[in-house]
């Protein structure tokens, strides 16, 4: 009958110490995730990242103000293969020249930007892609034209 | 057989009895001792818990992640702008800390500033290939 409660006893005290235990930790977790998010900090550099991408692409596609339409057959939805940059899938890509229209990535980002210029909390702020928009004026078949360019970066997480 | 295994088990008895009115004074330090155990095996837990919380949040706290980003994502948009040729230099020692290493692996920008071990990297997207170099004092991003 002893060794019986003896034992019922040890099985108790392990179960509470787990339980203690898993509190500690279960403490120490909420403290962790408190301090993350007090302490991180985000360094946003993706609006930066749209405008070098749209520079690097409009080169690669216009080298010396001269857009060639015919060069980029069968890449209409691939321009960032058509240009060798590799895209991390954190890009989209829409160019637009005499109504023709050169993609690449995904284009949902777009509206995703839409629902942030019409309703963002401060707090899910930095969930909006960065974004970078510019026409240049190019030569194509030997008229001047403008070519768009509109370049998206999706955030990091 | 059968006279000594009642007399063993009258010994026993006995002694159990014994044991039961004479040691109350040897089962409070038993009691005593198995508590501070316990106490202690709980506070080497708890301890271990703590310091795994701290060594992560140490980072954070002490700012060397954002520094790190920092320098992660600065090498990163000097790749991406950088022509074929180009080359920059990056001192150790700066107002960033001291980085230890600096490394391109797999499209990334990897920068351990400090004593850190970790780094999640930073994507880069030049079409041309870049490698670093170690020099004493500083590390060279060359874009060829």
């Amino acid at each position: 009958m002893t060794s019986i409660t003896n034992k019922s006893g040890v099985i108790g005290e392990g179960i509470l110490m787990i339980y203690r235990l898993m509190l500690v930790s279960f403490i120490a977790l909420v403290v962790l995730g408190v301090a993350a998010v007090f302490y991180g900090y985000y360094v946003d550099v993706r609006d930066v990242e749209a405008r070098i991408m749209a520079v690097n692409v409009v080169n690669c596609l216009s080298p010396d103000g001269v857009f060639i339409a015919d060069n980029l057959k069968g890449y209409e939805g691939k321009v960032l293969e058509y240009c060798k940059i590799y895209n991390s899938g954190k890009f989209y890509i829409n160019v637009s020249v005499q109504g023709k229209k050169y993609q690449d990535g995904d284009s949902s980002l777009l509206w995703i930007r839409e629902i942030y210029k019409t309703s963002a909390g401060d707090n899910i702020k930095k969930y909006e892609p960065g974004y970078f928009s510019e026409v240049y004026s190019v030569i194509v078949n030997g008229k001047e034209d403008k070519l768009n360019v509109e370049v998206l970066v999706n955030d990091e997480i | 057989m059968i006279q000594y295994q009642h007399k063993s088990k009258m010994k026993s008895k006995k002694e159990k009895v014994n044991q039961r009115f004479s040691s109350f004074p040897q089962m409070n330090l038993r009691k005593r001792g198995e508590l501070m155990h316990e106490i202690i095996i709980h506070l080497i837990l708890i301890g271990l818990i703590f310091a795994l919380f701290f060594y992560v949040t140490a980072g954070r706290v002490n700012s060397k992640e954002v520094k790190q980003q920092v320098i992660e994502k600065e090498l990163a948009l000097l790749i991406d702008s950088a022509e074929k040729g180009m080359s920059f230099s990056v001192n150790k020692l700066n107002m960033n800390g001291e980085i230890k290493s600096i490394e391109i692996k797999n499209g990334k920008v990897l920068a351990l500033v400090d004593n850190q071990k970790f780094s999640k990297g930073y994507d880069y997207f030049s079409k041309y290939s870049v490698s670093v170099d170690e020099r004493e004092d500083r590390f060279i991003v060359n874009v060829r």
